[in-house]
């Protein structure tokens, strides 16, 4: 096992940052840390880099009690969200850094350090800017220094926190994809950072999910995309339907899922606005009849709200435009809708996490 | 520009948190070793001799009809010249701030002239400049007006130390004035008198009443450039400080830490006020 | 930066506030600099050589030279500790410390030199401890050491700490992960990206540490050509109605003064850059 964290407990003042983390992040793995703000990824990140100290319980590097090691000795790289490059030396000053700084002993010699910060910038594609200063160079080109200087230290771990939250759009994508190659390449024991779900899901090997200082669910993206295990996850991993359980089976075409006995306490149906099937025509008895309030067209896909005028719900489908156009929808069409997939939960504890 | 004025910058306390950062013993210990060598331990000294008195001995010390006229000097002057200097010191701000003219810079600069300057110096200049023979005195003689040796002395030199505060407490203040709501409030139609009375004079308030409290402050403890100017009379020209030199000279170690607490005390009231207008500024956002 | 928006203002405004303002500085900093000049050259360039050169001067200018040479490293290394330990750290009693260090601004100069005098002036708590061990620190050079040390005390940490909060902890823990240690961190990373911070609180400490007056006269005791600072010189010269002699040593800290004024605003421009930069 890369990374075992026990029982870790971290609270700032009356703020419980994290609470009881327990969490095995594998050898040779990317990992993705995923929550909204103030859910502790990032403080779980800083605990692991020993930037932070936690106020209980211990991680363990490669099997080693990691929990009291000063930062410096713990062979972490650190890749910060607003890069921390020293703005006073060169591209080349900031990568080597890690090396000089080494008592003599250690200290690789000169011409090492050259060769060895040069290969790193070559791999990070910057080579030519060595001489420059940060002050000189975008936010992707900086975010790629602050990696080659983090690498340059062969780390054990690699750490990221947001490492693409202060780029644009564009950028972001371009550098998400280059990380992945780079993992694939390397194959360091690596976890990042991110709110961003789609990030997650495009980037790492495993996600976990945090909320208010607590791992909601741990697993692969496949894993988690199709079985979240508790409607915060649910929500918090894409655009989504909340049903309240007016739905009789025959009604919901929900398969079976949303079964239920009169007089128990309601459950919810959740439904991702793309499991949501529009047609023109009731064809097989199953379809909701529903009005289209509004539409926009976003690439590929159509964003479509629906007014269903039996009980005044308001729904969210997302089809394909060649859908859309091929069946003429426009707003203000009655249609009718079925339900291709849904999701029940039971409003036990973690009811109560569900923020919509 | 940087603040000189004593508004720290609304720094995020809450976020430092205890880090994995090194040197918290030995930077926390040094200073605080430091601290109390050079401040608490002269302190508690200023405490203790203090204490020898008791109240009624202590009290009497300060209704002395010397002392407590000493008192009003101080505290007059220094009041004037603050509200001298909230009025002067706003416009000086206001016109660097919002107008170019040629030589801004320069003004600009100098403004803090009366915080580099030795006290000394600009006291014995301030002296010359209002004598009788002096280049303002030779007007202001013939007309009846008295300033060198005189209360108004005291005032004129205390205006001079105290002007950078105010400047510079309400200069950030003006720069940051929100543009769009000065716009807003000309789209609706507010004519300039009713833009700068009731959109932008409230948003300057807390840091002109800040820089007038900082002028004030430092003008009670003023001492090296009033006694040039002043002709330092008991019961006239005398102020608080001097008072405090003169029981020293005579070896009055007691009266003269009576009335050093005293001052201390006030000073730090003043603190206080001065704290509290702060943070009324850092809840409208103004700070510098 | 100047806002410049046409008919934002009345004109008139402009021109009245213009006039209040050139009249009100013509008065407080214009008239005070030339006349200290114009005092000084009075009579003659020879006698202002003859009195910049004079004994008395020139001791007292030395005098002021090693105060400046002792206080202003220390208050710089003490200023730094502090800034690091309030900036890099939370602890109980930090609200506390951090007005602790606004008191010697608060405080009258006066009252700080009568503390030390009730230390260790010959009535004072260690008066005759020190006699037995015949040391003197009142009426000498320790005293006024001392008195200068607590004025400008507050200088530097106080530009640091709020310089250090805005720049944050980032490249101290960057440079941490890179398994650089303290002092590597310090004298590496974290002193060049406070460098003109440090420079401007530096600048504000020699300034006052060479013109202070206040609390220099109450532990000076006054000895001629021995304890007597170059301000207080001019404080002594100008009250025998030495004037030429006075204004000639006055306008040496005058041309020091304004010197400060020329570096501090050159460094408020490298923070305004950095700051613009980060």
């Amino acid at each position: 096992m890369g990374i075992s964290i026990r029982q870790v407990h971290k609270h700032f003042g009356g703020f419980v940052a994290l609470d009881e983390i327990n969490l095995d992040i594998p050898e040779g793995e990317l990992t993705a840390l995923l929550g909204p703000s103030g859910s502790g990824k990032t403080t779980l990140l800083r605990c692991i880099a020993g930037l932070e100290r936690p106020d209980a319980g211990s991680i363990h590097f490669f099997g080693e009690n990691a929990t009291n090691k000063p930062v410096k000795n713990r062979g972490v790289g650190f890749v910060f969200q607003h890069y921390a490059l020293f703005k006073h030396m060169t591209i080349f000053d900031n990568v080597a850094f890690g090396l000089r700084i080494r008592p003599r002993a250690t200290r690789p010699g000169r011409d090492e350090i050259r060769e060895k910060v040069h290969k790193l910038l070559a791999m990070v594609q910057i080579d030519s800017m060595a001489r420059r200063f940060p002050g000189e160079l975008s936010g992707g080109q900086k975010q790629r220094v602050a990696l080659a200087r983090a690498l340059a230290v062969e780390p054990r771990v690699l750490l990221l926190d947001e490492p693409f939250g202060a780029l644009d759009a564009k950028v972001r994508q371009e550098l998400r994809r280059w990380l992945r190659y780079l993992h694939d390449e390397m194959h360091i024991t690596s976890v990042f950072v991110t709110h961003d779900q789609e990030e997650a899901l495009e980037v790492a090997d495993r996600i976990v999910i945090l909320n208010k200082g607590a791992i909601e669910q741990v697993g692969t993206p496949e894993e988690i995309y199709d079985n979240p295990v508790n409607p915060f996850v649910y929500e918090f991993m894409g655009r989504v339907n909340l049903f309240h359980a007016r739905f009789r089976r025959n009604e919901s075409g929900a398969e079976g899922k949303a079964e239920m006995a009169p007089g128990q306490p309601p459950v919810s149906l959740f439904i991702r606005p793309h499991d949501i099937e529009l047609q023109r025509h009731d064809e097989d008895g199953k379809g909701i009849a529903a009005k289209i309030i509004a539409h926009k067209v976003l690439g590929n896909r159509v964003r479509v709200e629906l007014l269903t005028p039996e009980t005044g719900e308001k729904i969210e489908a997302n089809i394909d435009r060649k859908t859309w156009r091929d069946s003429k929808f426009n707003t203000d069409d009655s249609v009718y809708f079925r339900i291709l997939g849904a999701k029940v939960y039971k409003p036990d504890a973690t009811w109560s996490d569900y923020v919509i | 520009m940087l603040d000189v004025t004593g508004i720290a910058a609304p720094g995020a306390w809450a976020k430092t948190g205890n880090t994995s950062l090194p040197g918290f013993g030995l930077t926390l210990g040094l200073s605080l070793t430091y601290l109390s060598l050079l401040l608490v331990i002269p302190l508690a000294a200023l405490a203790l001799y203090t204490a020898r008195l008791s109240l009624p001995e202590y009290w009497a010390i300060l209704a002395d009809e010397r002392v407590s006229s000493a008192f009003c000097v101080s505290f007059l002057s220094a009041g004037y010249a603050a509200v001298i200097n909230g009025f002067f010191g706003f416009i000086i701000a206001w016109a660097l701030t919002r107008y170019a003219f040629f030589g801004r810079k320069l003004i600009d600069a100098l403004i803090d002239l009366p915080f580099a300057i030795p006290t000394a110096v600009a006291g014995i200049s301030l002296a010359v400049m209002f004598s009788p023979n002096g280049i303002l005195g030779k007007i202001l003689m013939p007309l009846g007006i008295e300033i060198a040796f005189s209360k108004a002395g005291i005032v004129i030199a205390l205006i001079f130390i105290g002007l950078p505060f105010v400047v510079r407490t309400v200069q950030p203040v003006i720069r940051e004035l929100d543009r769009e709501v000065e716009e807003a409030a000309m789209s609706l139609g507010a004519n300039f008198a009713q833009r700068f009375f009731k959109v932008i004079f409230p948003s300057i308030l807390p840091a002109l009443l800040t820089g007038v409290a900082l002028s004030f402050a430092r003008g009670v403890g003023e001492y090296a450039t009033i006694i040039f100017i002043s002709s330092n009379m008991p019961y006239e020209t005398e102020i608080v400080p001097l008072l405090i030199v003169k029981k020293l000279l005579q070896f009055d170690y007691v009266g003269a830490s009576a009335l050093g607490s005293a001052m201390l005390i006030l000073a730090f009231l003043l603190l206080l006020v001065i704290n509290l207008l702060q943070s009324w500024m850092k809840r409208d956002g103004n700070a510098a | 930066m100047t806002i410049t928006l046409i008919g934002r203002e009345p004109p008139i405004i402009k021109t009245v506030l213009l006039t209040v303002m050139f009249l009100f500085l013509g008065v407080f900093i214009f008239i005070p600099l030339v006349t200290i000049f114009s005092q000084a050259f009075q009579s003659g360039l020879a006698v202002y050589r003859k009195a910049i050169a004079s004994p008395e001067v020139l001791s007292s200018i030395k005098l002021t030279l090693t105060i400046a040479v002792v206080c202003v490293p220390l208050n710089t290394v003490f200023g730094v500790l502090l800034a690091w330990a309030i900036t890099k750290f939370s602890f109980p009693g930090k609200s506390v410390l951090t007005t602790l260090i606004e008191l010697p601004f608060a405080v009258s100069p006066v009252i700080a030199g009568l503390m030390f005098v009730l230390l260790f002036g010959a009535q004072g708590w260690f008066g005759e401890t020190l006699q037995s061990w015949n040391v003197k620190i009142v009426f000498a050079l320790p005293g006024i050491a001392l008195a200068t040390l607590f004025v400008t005390f507050p200088f530097v940490a106080r530009t640091l700490i709020p310089l250090m909060q805005e720049i944050g902890k980032d490249d101290e823990e960057a440079a941490l992960t890179l398994g650089a240690t303290g002092w590597q961190t310090f004298f590496r990373v974290t002193l060049h990206n406070i460098k003109w911070g440090l420079l401007y609180g530096v600048i504000l400490t020699n300034a006052r540490a060479i013109g202070e007056y206040g609390a220099v006269a109450v532990v000076s005791g006054l000895v001629r050509g021995e304890t007597t600072t170059l301000p207080l010189t001019i404080g002594i010269l100008f009250d025998e109605y030495a004037f030429s002699a006075a204004f000639a040593a006055a306008s040496l800290l005058t041309l020091l003064a304004l010197l400060t004024l020329a570096l501090k605003t050159m460094m408020e421009r490298m923070l305004e850059r950095e700051k613009i930069d980060r």
